[in-house]
């Protein structure tokens, strides 16, 4: 690993102004579950490491009645696993969190880092891009939030600029009659990457039998978390039929641009796309036929 | 304190020191003056090295030595070619460079980082060559030639003196087995299977990468500490390369984190000790993970195999061609394909036989020894396709087995017979283990019947192996009784983790009587333990456990001596029981009589012990092995039919052990053994790009984690003695591996009739025969 300086800022500005000095070449720090990888490979060679740890500001889970949940950049998967919030009002996410890498990485990784990393291969994106989540961010010139989509720009690409920090991560309440489910799929050890992972979330309309909103979003099988739209968009206004299902799972196995790599073929990928989303939605429509509050039904996402 | 027992489980000696982190390994050692080493590799799989200038190097601060050819080519003290079979290695890189990842130069630095700033400073113009990157494309006529000639050893080893490169190929060795009539018998077979099978180069993921500290005394005296399994191999080695007597080389092997087969022969100790000298002091050296993978690998191999059978499921002839990628360097690749030979044919009488077994070079990583060392690549394709002929002849798996399978006595296909064969008595534990038979419960019904909601189908699938130990071989201890009646073990096995310093101390305290408390088995150190071939080839309870109990047998015999000497009775009337020894009329213990022969509280008593094994066995044949390995296991399996998800439920392993020396080393053993075999079977692949390793990490060579593990694992001990092992015990080091991958493909087949044949047996490969299968039910 190279030499680096090493920075530890108080404040969320104070650490702003540090990377903005380095002009592009320090990076924030935080768990280091990625970024330790890549500086040891000599991937990235940061001449300064900003350690966000300590900043205050960037820290706790908690429920805003007008934003809804809101999950600091800092809260680490192990928080977002065993927080009484999260598992009383949005189970799913504890469920995801149990399957995400293994207790080591969990113990330190933030939900901030493995987003900001853009790292193609993960689960929790898929989630939050279900629940149409918004990230904040923070810079020099001021704080913004975009739609989580938005900070996805390629592998390991973001929208983040040099000298901002991703904040928090909004997840907006769900309507009633909302049914959410994640399917990871690996194609080897069970702690490998994901494969493939599905998330899919239907909110019915106020006659609990037509879909209302619905939320395909598809990890692994692009340069970044996408959304098949075009397979929503088939659901939207129809009850779920078997015949619907089958047509969105292909359409979304179309609409993905999976690669050939180590964890299979792009054919593979796509086939495991359809398998999963047809899974997932069935699970998800009827939780939401079933839901009856904000909680959203969840017994552990899915594994395939 | 209780005498030690054979045969009761003990907890392994060693635990407390491991399971606290204060065992002590080689990367976490320094002795004084120490500087460390790295070496500069090749980033082209075959390359004519036309310029190397280390000059801008040599002028890092803190850079004590730069070494590259020059220094090897121009050294009268360096002989610069080497290699267990071949002399085909050289320290770094001479002419060219055969793998990506091939030595090319080496820097002792006062710190890593100025060490390594000074690899990136060595300026090397390589002119790249067409390169070899499959056995397919190294056999093609007129293929480029990764060596245009190989230098032959003096003298080498014995059993391989038969084998030789073909000069104007890459075949590194071509080993032959026939046997009977083979066109006769495939004209008396009914039908006949071929089918072709194949297994890609694996790493052995032993926690603790190769490492080396050197240090060459102005006289030229050589003192490594190694991670190695065979130091007396390394030190022959070594004194060929440096031109000094062995005497002059020692070789210390701290506890080793894992073997498995990569710590045989040498691998970074020449480059280690060449720094050294050149730098005038101790260098350390410590390999990546990826300079493992450069390092060394198993053995990937295409295996067409021919068989011949009639109708009632005799096996009558068989044709077999096994070709072995041995990567760059020869390494010990011709004893693994001679071995894949001999156990093509399996444990079956098949009287007709042809069988073809080559090592192949190629501009890949070196390939070698690997737990099971050849068996694990012929047993892929004999016990997978025994399953594809049970199903053709509409026969159980199991019964065709037992109908073809090794019975005591029987001949092996070397001709010699065969003694102490357990083999159906494992089929028939993990049969009954696994509820073999019990299939009804699952109704898997046809492709067409498949439906959704009933995804998930199961099955069960078993098989089973022989394999021989590495004969002829040497294993010598010696036995110390101190004057309190304690006993310190000297011997050259290497405690890897396989419970060896545990199993030779129960062996010597049964023999003398003694508790297991009071013994004390010692590192390994050439320069104090008597000679031993190698940790290896599952042979140390089996060769060394002899030794030692023969070692101990020595004591005895000379506290009889002094006994009968000092009381003035015939030797025939002292005996000994529970650690004393008995006259008629009196009762000693050890103690007193080390006190009485030595007329003071001192001396040592020294018992010597020594097995050597022959080409010849006690029926007069020609011997290839000193005993055998059998075992059998057997898999259930769950696979997802719209996904090719396969898991594994259930996984039992029989091996016939002999003799449980300590029931509870060998289950874990056992289950170690097999819990490899799973990672071999289900994820484990070097991936290559144009030579380049691109997964040479954890993160994307995945290994088996424990979420991947079955429920259940059940290791079972089946206990047929062997007269010449000690108390009756065999080897067990590698036998549980070598029947899961097949056992696991079996099963598959079982549960949705879907037949892979090349691993490792991935979910994408099975969903895409699924797809195949359901296009062709449509």
């Amino acid at each position: 690993m190279n030499d680096f300086e090493y920075l530890e800022p108080a404040t969320v500005a104070e650490a702003c102004a540090m990377l903005k000095r380095y002009g592009g070449e320090a990076r924030p720090y935080a768990g280091g579950a990625y970024l330790s990888i890549v500086m040891k490979q000599g991937l990235i060679r940061p001449k300064a490491l900003v350690n966000i740890k300590k900043i205050q500001e960037l820290k706790g889970i908690r429920f805003d009645p007008s934003e809804g949940f809101v999950i600091g950049a800092l809260a680490t998967h192990r928080e977002l696993e065993t927080s009484q919030l999260i598992r009383e009002k949005l189970p799913i996410l504890c469920a995801v969190e149990r399957e995400v890498a293994n207790i080591r990485v969990r113990n330190v990784g933030t939900v901030g880092g493995n987003l900001a990393s853009g790292e193609p291969l993960t689960d929790l994106a898929q989630v939050f891009l279900a629940l149409d989540a918004r990230v904040a961010i923070s810079g020099p010139s001021g704080d913004r939030t975009i739609p989580l989509e938005e900070l996805f720009v390629d592998l390991y690409q973001t929208s983040l600029g040099e000298e901002e920090i991703l904040t928090r991560v909004i997840v907006p309440p769900p309507p009633p009659a909302t049914g959410i489910e994640y399917i990871r799929f690996s194609s080897s050890s069970v702690v490998d990457k994901p494969c493939v992972g599905v998330a899919v979330r239907i909110s019915l309309n106020a006659d609990r039998k037509t879909c209302g909103t619905v939320r395909i979003a598809l990890g692994c099988v692009a340069p970044r978390p996408m959304r098949a739209q075009g397979a929503e968009a088939l659901l939207t206004g129809h009850p779920l039929s078997p015949q619907l299902v089958e047509q969105a799972a292909a359409a979304a196995a179309e609409e993905c641009s999976p690669i050939s790599d180590l964890r299979g073929s792009e054919r593979f990928k796509r086939g495991i796309v359809r398998v999963l989303v047809r899974r997932a939605m069935a699970v998800a429509y009827d939780r939401a036929s079933h839901a009856s509050t904000l909680r959203l039904r969840s017994g552990q996402a899915g594994s395939a | 304190m209780e005498t030690t027992e054979i045969g009761k489980s003990v907890r392994r000696l060693d635990y407390k020191t491991k399971v606290t982190g204060r065992a002590q390994y080689l990367a976490d050692m320094s002795v004084p003056g120490m500087c460390h080493g790295k070496i500069l590799r090749s980033p082209y799989p075959h390359a004519r090295i036309v310029r190397i200038d280390a000059s801008k190097a040599r002028q890092i601060s803190g850079v004590v030595a730069v070494l590259t050819r020059d220094d090897i080519l121009h050294d009268q003290g360096i002989e610069p070619f080497y290699g267990p079979v071949f002399k085909d290695q050289t320290i770094v890189a001479v002419e060219k460079v055969r793998h990506v990842g091939d030595p090319v130069a080496a820097v002792a630095a006062l710190t890593v980082d100025a060490a390594e700033e000074a690899l990136r400073m060595i300026e090397v113009d390589y002119e790249e060559l067409p390169a070899v990157l499959s056995v397919n494309d190294s056999l093609k006529p007129g293929a480029p030639l990764v060596h245009e000639s190989v230098k032959l050893p003096a003298s080498g080893f014995a059993d391989l003196a038969e084998l030789k490169p073909v000069e104007g190929t890459n075949i590194c060795t071509h080993f032959r087995l026939n046997r009977g009539d083979i066109q006769r018998g495939f004209a008396e077979a009914d039908r006949i299977f071929e089918d072709t099978f194949t297994l890609p180069a694996t790493q052995h993921s032993f926690l603790e990468t190769h490492a080396c500290i050197a240090q060459v005394e102005p006289g030229g005296r050589i003192t490594v500490w190694a991670t190695t399994q065979n130091p007396f191999v390394v030190r022959t080695q070594l004194a060929n390369i440096f031109k000094v007597p062995v005497s002059k080389v020692r070789v210390i092997v701290p506890y080793l984190g894992g073997g498995y087969g990569g710590k045989v022969y040498p691998k970074v100790e020449p480059i280690t000790v060449a720094l050294a000298q050149k730098a005038g002091r101790p260098v350390r050296l410590v390999l990546s993970r990826e300079e493992v993978f450069y390092t060394i690998t198993k053995h990937a191999a295409i295996i067409k195999m021919k068989t011949g059978v009639k109708n009632d499921g005799t096996l009558v002839a068989r044709e077999c061609e096994i070709h072995l990628d041995t990567g760059a360097y020869a390494e010990i690749g011709p004893r693994v394909a001679k071995k894949s030979g001999y156990t093509a044919a399996g444990p079956y009488r098949i009287p007709n036989l042809k069988i073809d077994s080559y090592s192949v070079y190629t501009n890949k990583p070196p390939a070698g020894a690997f737990r099971g060392f050849g068996v694990s690549q012929s047993a892929w394709a004999v016990e997978s396709q025994m399953d594809i002929i049970a199903a053709a002849l509409k026969i159980d798996p199991l019964e065709l087995r037992k109908q073809n399978g090794y019975d005591e006595g029987d001949k092996f296909v070397t001709e010699e017979t065969l003694r102490a064969v357990g083999l159906k008595e494992c089929l028939d534990e993990v049969a009954k283990s696994i509820g073999w038979g019990r299939m009804e419960q699952w109704n898997n019904g046809t492709v067409e019947q498949w439906s959704r909601g009933e995804n998930i189908k199961r099955g069960k699938g078993i098989a089973c192996m022989i394999k021989a130990t590495i004969t002829p071989s040497i294993s010598s201890a010696v036995v110390k009784l101190n004057e309190d009646a304690s006993l310190s073990i000297y011997t050259g096995t290497v405690e890897m983790g396989q419970g060896s310093e545990t199993v030779l101390a129960q062996i010597a305290g049964k023999e003398l009587g003694i508790p297991l408390e009071t013994i004390q088995v010692l590192g390994v150190d050439t320069d104090v333990v008597p000679y031993d071939l190698t940790t290896s080839s599952s042979r140390s309870t089996f060769h060394m456990g002899k030794a030692v109990q023969l070692a101990a047998r020595d004591i005895l015999r000379q506290l009889k001596q002094i006994a009968a000497m000092e009381y003035g009775v015939p030797e025939a009337q002292v005996t000994f029981a529970g650690g004393k020894i008995r006259l008629p009329e009196a009762q000693l213990d050890y103690s007193d009589a080390m006190f009485k022969r030595f007329g003071m509280q001192g001396g040592t008593l020294v018992g010597e012990g020594q097995v050597k094994t022959s080409t010849k066995n006690e029926f007069g044949e020609k011997s290839t092995s000193a005993f055998w390995f059998l075992a059998a296991g057997a898999a259930e399996v769950e696979v997802d039919v719209d996904t090719g998800r396969l898991k594994l439920v259930k996984y039992a392993t029989a091996v016939d052990v002999g003799k449980a020396l300590n029931p509870l080393g060998c289950r874990q053993q056992l289950a170690g053994a097999a819990i490899t075999g799973i990672g071999q079977a289900l994820f484990e692949e070097i991936a290559y790009d144009n030579g380049q390793p691109i997964n040479p990490n954890f993160v994307d060579y995945v290994l088996p984690s424990l979420g991947d593990m079955p429920e259940t694992i059940d290791p079972i001990s089946v206990e047929v003695p062997d007269p010449n092992g000690p108390f009756g015990a065999k080897g067990i080091g590698e036998s549980a591996l070598i029947p899961v991958a097949p056992a696991i493909a079996n099963a598959v087949f079982d549960a949705v009739g879907v037949r892979i044949k090349d691993l490792p047996i991935k979910a994408e490969k099975i969903f895409l025969a699924l797809e195949e299968m359901k296009a062709k039910a449509r």
